[in-house]
């Protein structure tokens, strides 16, 4: 019996699978800290005055995570699984299921690419919202923006994403409510996103989410201006669900420069202002200003962060010490290492 | 026109576990290194006599399209592709995770003679986004031929290496290809 191969064809074939296909990737960080809140003041839970999501521990070399995500994509069909373990990626960013679980996940979703322009992707999802995330990899500042805490940390569900172009791009989906695994209350939000790339280097996203928690508009865009400085900002605005007096509003301003491969400084300024008592950080219509100052030494693949952080509040919301009296400013130092792999 | 490579033998080299260094004295690992101080992976091959250069071409460019590169220049005697392969190792620099080198393929017709190299070498670093997802960084690729600070140098010596590994192998491949021009695309086999 004769057979026919066309080889041609076949090795073509090889070709365009082997570029698009890779093998499983496993990546990740780990990461710890110690720091020092300079009024000395420390509250039951251990945490100093400044309510930033991480290095929140006071006068402690405290645990961040350790994360391990895995990635695969064989021809259309993609996969991430990024497991967490630590306060960072318990308790710290993952709001617990039903009966107290966390069950360690920050990433864990599927794709498939239609075609170059058209993909969507379904599970549980690190937040489309915002400029800071949860990985300490992807942060410049090992502290967190007021706006970052109070916002949304995952959004499981579905999303389709369509590129119009190499300079705009739009995202819509139907998600859980906000760091839910499981929603109670159905599928209840909706989120859009429009992303921009006007020029090279410069990236901008338009936020949109609203449903069960409220509506958040957010405005997320980073300019790598040249190649050793970068300015970014975060604008966002939140109303409560059903009533149009709680929420919270503000905007974060980030500059980096770095000096060489192994040293970079950046400075992040934040105003944040909440509508109305009992969202998060201050009292009702009062704002706080931060200013934290990071500096980013690298050498290899470990990123020694050591920090300052300002805070001054409209009104009197921080301690001065254990004795609590009130004072309108607080204070931190911290020192962090993240090993990313 | 025979463009004029002064090179060092990598092959010596890497044989004999030397590193090499070019001629102010900076190491380039396994790369050889050009008139114009650039990292290069040269080759050199007989074209069979009855195998034209345009056939040459139309089949690498025929490969090099099929894998995403862009093909820049197609002349009588050279064919210029600009392209990337992704480092299968990462030798760790920041919060990068393992990238592309950049570079460009150029193979060149000297009667019969069939040279071809890549330059232009450059280490796109990669970052994992807020999805977990390995997505190009902001930053500029940069030129394998730089050199970085005293805390990043022997890792970013290791980086090179992994580069090299990354541009033998699409190497492996174009010479595959070569070997291949001409020959029949439909064979018959008896079972």
């Amino acid at each position: 019996m004769k057979k026919f191969f066309i080889v041609g064809s076949m090795s073509l074939c090889y070709f365009i699978a082997s570029a698009q296909d890779e093998s499983l990737t496993i990546s990740g960080s780990v990461d710890a800290y110690y720091k020092y809140d300079f009024s000395g003041y420390r509250n039951d839970d251990g945490l100093g005055n400044i309510p930033t999501s991480f290095a929140n521990e006071q006068n402690s070399v405290s645990l961040g995570m350790v994360n391990v995500i895995l990635g695969k994509t064989v021809g259309k069909a993609s996969f991430v699984g990024d497991v967490s373990f630590g306060p960072r990626g318990q308790y710290q960013s993952i709001v617990p299921s039903g009966d107290g679980n966390s069950f360690h996940i920050q990433n864990l979703y599927m794709s498939y690419a239609f075609s170059e322009k058209f993909s969507m992707t379904a599970g549980y999802m690190g937040t489309f919202v915002g400029y800071e995330i949860i990985s300490p990899t992807g942060n410049f500042n090992y502290s967190t923006s007021y706006l970052f805490s109070a916002g949304p940390f995952q959004n499981a569900g579905i999303k389709a994403q369509y590129a119009f172009s190499d300079k705009v791009g739009l995202m819509v989906g139907l998600f859980n409510d906000w760091n839910a695994y499981q929603d109670f209350d159905g599928v209840s939000d909706f989120g859009a996103q429009l992303s921009l790339s006007p020029v090279d280097g410069w990236d901008a996203y338009i936020n949109f989410l609203t449903g069960s928690t409220g509506t958040i508009i957010d405005l997320t865009t980073a300019y790598q201006v040249t190649d050793a400085f970068k300015v970014g900002l975060n604008a966002a605005d939140f109303s409560d669900f059903g009533d149009s007096d709680g929420g919270y509003s503000g905007g974060a301003l980030y500059v980096q420069y770095g000096f060489s491969d192994a040293f970079a400084l950046g400075a992040r300024g934040e105003y944040y202002k909440e509508k109305e008592t009992g969202w998060a950080f201050t009292p009702g219509d009062e704002s706080v200003l931060g200013l934290t100052l990071s500096a980013n030494v690298k050498a290899g693949p470990l990123t020694v962060i050591p920090e300052f952080r300002l805070d001054n509040g409209s009104t009197e919301m921080f301690y001065k010490s254990m004795d609590l009296d009130l004072t309108k400013s607080a204070s931190q130092f911290s020192l962090a290492l993240v090993y990313a792999f | 026109m025979v463009n004029l490579i002064v090179m060092f033998i990598a092959g010596a080299a890497i044989g004999h576990g030397n590193p090499l260094k070019d001629d102010v004295g900076r190491s380039n690992g396994q790369f050889a290194v050009d008139q114009r101080g650039k990292f290069v992976v040269y080759h050199s091959e007989t074209l069979p006599g009855e195998v034209s250069f345009s056939a040459v071409q139309a089949h690498l460019s025929a490969f090099l399209e099929a894998k995403g590169n862009k093909v820049i220049v197609r002349s009588a005697t050279r064919l210029e592709s600009e392209g990337s392969a992704p480092m299968k190792k990462h030798a760790g620099i920041g919060n990068y995770v393992a990238g592309t080198v950049n570079y460009k393929l150029v193979v060149e017709d000297n009667d019969g003679e069939l040279n071809y190299w890549f330059t232009d070498l450059t280490y796109q670093p990669y970052r994992n986004d807020r999805y977990g997802k390995r997505i190009k960084a902001t930053t500029a690729p940069i030129p394998l031929e730089s050199q970085l600070s005293k805390l990043n140098e022997e890792v970013w010596k290791k980086q090179r290496n992994h580069a090299y590994e990354a541009i033998s192998e699409v190497a492996n491949q174009v010479a595959k290809q070569l070997a291949t021009v001409d020959k029949p695309k439909v064979i018959t086999t008896s079972m």
